[in-house]
């Protein structure tokens, strides 16, 4: 049996190692458009920051493609998918091209970050924050920056932006929206993230887009040759000087590859329960895929990491035969800490109707704020904010469907636990 | 869309404006009682069931299978009743405190050196009479020799019985207490000994140390009660039926508002004579542009007041709460002085008023708190000064009222109908008993249950105590009320004539007929032993010993030491005595056997642990149809 | 294997298990579990009055292990010990396994000046878990799987 996998992330490789525990005997090769092992991209802010070492990137042992006898192909971009001929084809570092044949095929590329159509940006001091190597970049590149622009106020963008502030860098971050962290957070979250953020050198200007990116017409630097600095020119109709810019306006789903394999998508890849799109012996998994949304009962793109690696290891285990349907999870669910505050945050962020109960513990002042949202008496969001003790035990209510009228004026108690709800949750 | 505020069972109170108030304190951030019982959480169980020692260096010790007795080879029953005990000890020594507090504000009234006077004649004179004084005497020399001689009683040996035991407890009830050898002495010289007793491996006998505590609970019932009770009326005035209101929305948001919040009513009295009759007074708190002055109660001080609304309480503006409001009180913004004095003033209170302009004075020398440097310590002689000292200084923090987070007064208010005592019943009743006792032969009224003491948010505040009061009453069953149970059932407004309509058709008549509510109150803790003397009268009229009435005792949520040697003195006196909260004493089985059925044989009183209030409204029940049943009514 | 199990209605809240845990677990031993510079990695919740032991459930398919994206915590396969302490990846405190944790049994804590996850490692480095020799109860206990599979009751309670 020859598997291949298009993607060396965690969906790939949770799918590389549940096959290998169920066939000891198949083919596995994995595909990678990067030149690395298995690195962990969540902690990309925290290699640029300097938090962790390049080294603790890679989150396997070094012998971890080995022991499981996985081919790793490095440095190959997929150009295309051929589903009748049940073949892939690629492209390495030098244009060579090649064709891989499989059994069965897991389309886990991943997620390629967006880059916002701005007029001077792409031919900027632009930073992307993709990959490693993007990182590594962005990291030399800020050897002789002082002033950054950061365009959008994701987790991501904010986080860049602190740990650059704390860097000593002039930083400012840009959104085109009125609230950061696009609507996984409530105004009152939010805020308790944002206030006192300029006091750290980080100036946050929301409601305001990027219209164009130019050099800065500085004579002097023209004359005596020194590094001249790009202006950001803004909505507001402001401009603000930058060394450089680091773009975090998101991602979405990897798979321009796709589009002449006959399968079908939406915004990302459909599957049903096995992550198996509509052809046959072709699977999908991670940030590429539209799965069920535990809470709203429709499909969503999920992109982030737990849910990657359960949607791998599913697809693998029915890839090597072994029958194992996926159970929706939460699509929209993050944490994070940013400013020492953690923050957990799932489903709806606020109530949308009559319908709705919210359920709220603020103690802001603190710097902690929880938060329910119910809608018949299901748990349908929350946001955990400075404590997140139970954020779990919520999660998996949230994804049972559990009924919680008995006990839902004691969630944001101290004393709500697991115990009080054993027999909604089940066995792990 | 609704929205709530988290932690939504924190706050255990049944009532509305504690609710209000909890909210308000979680938006201010002051951490309350209800909160920190939460943190406290789990309890644990060696303490709860009593079998922690921790008296010597070799400990603490606590019995388990593994371990079943102690390192000095202490069982769980000697470590139980020992600790038992020693919370005894606790209770009286308070009460005795009171009572010679009481003695000193007598004496010195008789000198003429205080603002009150001997309001009380007869019953100084009976006083005086059952110590053996010449009653002939002028009054004043009578009071003074009154003082020394119930001083002489509080000090004496544990070889002197004492009097008061021996002529006020029924003959029967005597006799009882003679056969098991506890007859107390002085209390101060009984107190000596079972501190002594019960230190580690003097007295290691749990049946010993429980007839110890059964012996200082009746010094409790008959000195730190019965005497503290009689010497208040004397000086202070006997209970008379006068109507005032309770709950936080009696707070006037227009006045300098003082709250006297304790146990002990003599600087509260003087208080409300200085806003009665100190124009001065009266004139700074208008130039302070206030409208007035008023002096409101807060657990049994207020209770002290509002028992005498025509004499030492005139003028007395509302009842605010009981102990687990305390701090909510202080969370309206609106009180500019607390006064606070003996026990049941919590670190917490002071905690709250940092979040106001709230003054937090002790007026008491043993009371003394963490960051209340502000003194004015009660001393009879100097107690009219020390009145326009309070005042002043509540007219000074009024002018900051505000400054610091605004005034917030929930709405909730209630009318109380207070002033029961034997008089006043008596005066009630047309001069004699016999209206009651003949209700009660008849059967319209099954029997009587006392439910007193504290508030404790175990059970819930104020819900476990009403809970039963409301269950009681429906089996017709007349309720009396004391201490920190009263407020919470005078906020709940039954203590109004008209919540005769709540009650069993049998008492609904009654009360209709007698114009008296269905829940009498007789005052703050101190005055059940205005409701033992009461019960004796009522045994005495019929002939027969306290154990033989259809009447229980309930402390539903008992909080403290002096709660102990109370519910000890109540079984010892003969009484079905129920309990809320679960003593400390469960994992002492011998311990626990005694005190909940051999006593029974001992005295005809018992204990019965009920958390569930309607259970425990049954077997009170239970209890008095057995009583009545036995008695041929 | 031996797991720790737990049997709720021996529990009576005395806490013995939390201060052996912190205890266990700190590198100063002495005042750790006052101080709590160490948290604890059991817990004893108040349900309905009643206090109910709680700690991980070292699960077949752990959540904890697929959220983490820093690869520190592990099962491993010998022991069945979750635990994200002691591997040569190391927790960043991105709260993945807080958020995925059914169990709500993963706190953080304090090292150094960053923040990481603490879970219950079975006291690894002791051979078995302080809280099973703390209890005075009997109500946390470290029994063989086979032997208390017929008995469970759910999660840890047997």
């Amino acid at each position: 049996m020859k598997y291949v996998i298009i993607g060396n992330g965690p969906a790939g490789v949770a799918a590389a190692t549940t096959i290998r525990s169920l066939d000891q005997k198949g083919d596995i090769t994995i595909i990678s458009a990067e030149g690395y092992d298995f690195y962990s991209k969540c902690l990309l802010p925290d290699f640029l920051s300097g938090a962790i070492s390049e080294q603790q990137l890679f989150v396997r042992s070094p012998d971890f493609y080995d022991k499981n006898r996985i081919q790793l192909l490095r440095n190959r971009t997929v150009t295309e998918v051929d589903t009748a001929a049940k073949a892939v084809s690629m492209i390495d570092s030098g244009n060579k091209e090649a064709t891989l044949y499989y059994d069965k095929l897991l389309v886990a590329s991943g997620g390629k970050p967006f880059l916002p159509p701005i007029p001077g940006l792409k031919e900027s001091n632009m930073f992307q924050l993709g990959t490693l190597d993007d990182v590594k970049k962005l990291k030399a590149g800020l050897q002789n920056a002082h002033e950054i622009v950061v365009i959008g106020a994701g987790y991501v963008g904010l986080e860049i932006a602190s740990s650059l502030a704390k860097l000593g860098k002039k930083v400012t971050v840009v959104e085109k929206l009125p609230d950061i962290v696009g609507g996984q957070l409530d105004a009152l979250a939010s805020r308790v993230l944002r206030d006192g953020l300029a006091e750290e050198g980080v100036s946050l200007m929301l409601n305001t887009g990027v219209t164009g990116v130019s050099r800065a017409r500085d004579i002097m630097a023209k004359l005596f040759n020194k590094k001249r600095k790009y202006l950001v020119a803004l909505s507001s109709r402001q401009e603000v000087t930058a060394d450089a810019i680091v773009v975090a306006t998101g991602s979405g789903p990897n798979l321009a590859f796709m589009w002449n394999s006959g399968i079908r998508m939406n915004k990302g890849i459909l599957v049903n329960r096995h992550m198996q799109t509509t052809v046959r012996d072709v699977y999908a998994a991670g940030d590429v895929v539209e799965s069920i949304d535990a809470v709203t009962g429709n499909t969503a793109l999920s992109p982030i990491w737990p849910n990657a690696v359960i949607q791998g290891a599913i697809a693998g285990s029915n890839m090597a035969g072994v029958p194992r349907d996926f159970d929706p999870q939460i699509s929209m669910q993050n944490a994070s800490e940013f400013r020492d505050i953690p923050m957990i945050a799932m489903g709806l962020s606020s109530a949308d109707g009559p319908e709705y109960e919210e359920f709220v513990d603020d103690r802001s002042n603190e710097l902690i704020y929880r938060k329910l949202v119910l809608k018949d008496n299901k748990v349908v969001g929350m946001i955990f904010l400075g404590d997140i003790h139970n954020a779990g035990v919520i999660g998996a209510l949230m994804r049972n469907k559990a009924n919680v009228a008995r006990f839902k004026e004691n969630m944001l108690s101290p004393s709500f636990c697991y115990s009080e709800v054993g027999e909604l949750i089940g066995d792990a | 869309m609704r929205k709530k505020t988290g932690d939504l069972r924190t706050c255990t109170s049944s009532r509305a404006s504690i609710q209000e108030m909890h909210l308000r304190a979680k938006e201010l951030g002051i951490r309350t009682t209800f909160d920190r019982y939460q943190d406290q959480l789990p309890q644990c169980g060696f303490g709860m069931e009593g079998v922690c020692c921790q008296l010597c260096s070799h400990g603490p010790c606590r019995i388990t299978a593994k371990a079943p007795r102690a390192i000095c080879g202490a069982t769980a029953d000697t470590i139980a009743a020992r600790n038992m005990l020693r919370l005894a000890c606790h209770g009286l020594s308070a009460y005795c405190h009171q009572l010679e507090e009481a003695i000193n504000t007598l004496k010195a009234t008789a000198q003429g050196k205080t603002p009150y006077s001997i309001r009380a004649v007869d019953k100084l004179k009976d006083m005086a009479a059952l110590l053996g004084l010449d009653t002939n005497k002028e009054l004043n020399a009578l009071a003074v020799e009154l003082a020394d001689a119930v001083t002489y009683e509080l000090r004496k040996g544990t070889n002197e019985p004492l009097k008061l035991v021996e002529k006020l407890a029924p003959p029967a009830r005597l006799e009882k207490w003679k056969a098991l050898g506890i007859i107390p002495g002085g209390p101060l010289s009984e107190l000596r000994d079972a501190m002594t007793m019960s230190m580690s491996n003097i007295n290691t006998d749990y049946v010993s140390l429980l007839l110890t505590t059964m012996k200082l609970s009746i010094a409790t019932g008959y000195m730190g009660l019965m005497a503290t009770t009689n010497i208040q009326d004397i000086i202070l005035g006997n209970p008379s039926i006068g109507v005032t209101e309770a709950d936080l929305g009696v707070i006037d948001t227009e006045t300098v508002n003082i709250v006297a919040h304790g146990h002990v009513p003599y600087v509260g009295a003087a208080v409300l004579n200085e806003i009665a009759n100190n124009a001065e007074l009266q004139a700074e708190a208008r130039a302070a542009g206030a409208k007035g002055i008023k002096l409101y109660g807060s657990m049994d001080t207020g209770q002290e007041l509002l028992q005498r609304l025509n004499d030492a309480g005139q003028g007395y503006a509302g009842q605010l709460g009981n102990w687990l409001t305390q701090e909510l009180m202080v969370t309206t913004g609106a009180i500019d002085l607390v006064m606070m004095d003996l026990n049941c003033s919590i670190p917490g209170l002071k905690l709250a008023a940092d979040k106001f302009h709230t003054k937090v004075v002790s007026v008491s020398h043993v009371l003394r708190m963490e960051g209340v440097d502000t003194i004015i310590d009660y001393e009879p002689e100097k107690v009219k000064e020390q009145a326009v000292e309070l005042i002043r200084m509540a007219i000074a923090a009024y002018k900051n009222r505000g400054t610091v987070n605004a005034v917030h007064i929930p709405k909730n208010k209630s009318t109380v109908v207070a002033g029961v005592g034997i008089e006043s019943l008596l005066s009630v009743l047309g001069g004699s008993l016999t209206p009651l006792l003949d209700v009660i032969k008849s059967g319209a009224i099954k029997g009587i249950a006392t439910v007193v003491g504290c508030t404790n948010n175990r059970n819930g505040h104020d819900s476990a105590s009403l809970r039963l009061i409301r269950e009681l009453l429906k089996k017709d069953i007349l309720v009396i009320t004391s201490g920190c149970v009263s407020s919470g059932a005078q906020i709940e407004g039954l203590q109004r004539p008209e919540a005769a309509e709540m009650v069993g058709d049998n008492l609904k008549g009654i009360c209709k007929a007698l114009g008296i509510p269905p829940v009498l109150n007789f005052g703050s803790c101190v005055d059940i032993g205005r409701i033992c003397l009461a019960v004796t009268a009522i045994a005495n009229a019929l002939g027969v010993d306290t154990s033989d009435l259809p009447v229980a005792a309930s402390a539903p949520e008992y909080l403290e030491q002096k709660a102990v040697a109370d519910g000890f003195f109540a079984v010892t006196f003969g009484l079905f005595t129920h309990l809320g909260p679960v003593p400390p004493v469960g994992g002492a089985p011998n311990v626990v056997k005694i005190l909940t059925q051999d006593v029974e044989q001992l005295t005809g009183g018992k204990v019965c642990v009920e958390q569930d209030m309607a259970k425990a409204a049954n077997l009170i029940e239970e209890h008095i149809v057995r009583k009545r049943k036995a008695l041929g009514i | 294997m031996k797991r720790l199990y737990v049997i709720k209605e021996k529990c009576n809240g005395c806490m013995s298990c939390v201060v052996a845990c912190q205890k266990a677990h700190a590198h100063s031993e002495l005042y750790a579990p006052i101080r709590e510079s160490e948290p604890a990695r059991i817990y004893i919740q108040t349900v309905l009055n009643a206090p109910i032991p709680l700690a991980c459930h070292h699960c077949e398919e752990p959540a904890c292990v697929r959220a983490c994206m820093s690869g520190a915590m592990q099962k491993d396969e010998v022991t069945g010990i979750v635990s994200n302490e002691g591997n040569a990846q190391q927790c960043v405190g991105c709260w993945m396994c807080v958020m995925v944790c059914p169990y709500g049994v993963i706190s953080a804590k304090k090292d150094g000046d960053k923040k990481v996850a603490v879970k219950c490692d079975l006291c690894r480095h002791l051979g078995a878990p302080a809280c099973v020799d703390a209890c005075p109860s009997g109500a946390v206990v470290w029994m063989d799987e086979t032997e208390a599979k017929p008995h469970r009751k759910g999660g840890i309670y047997i």
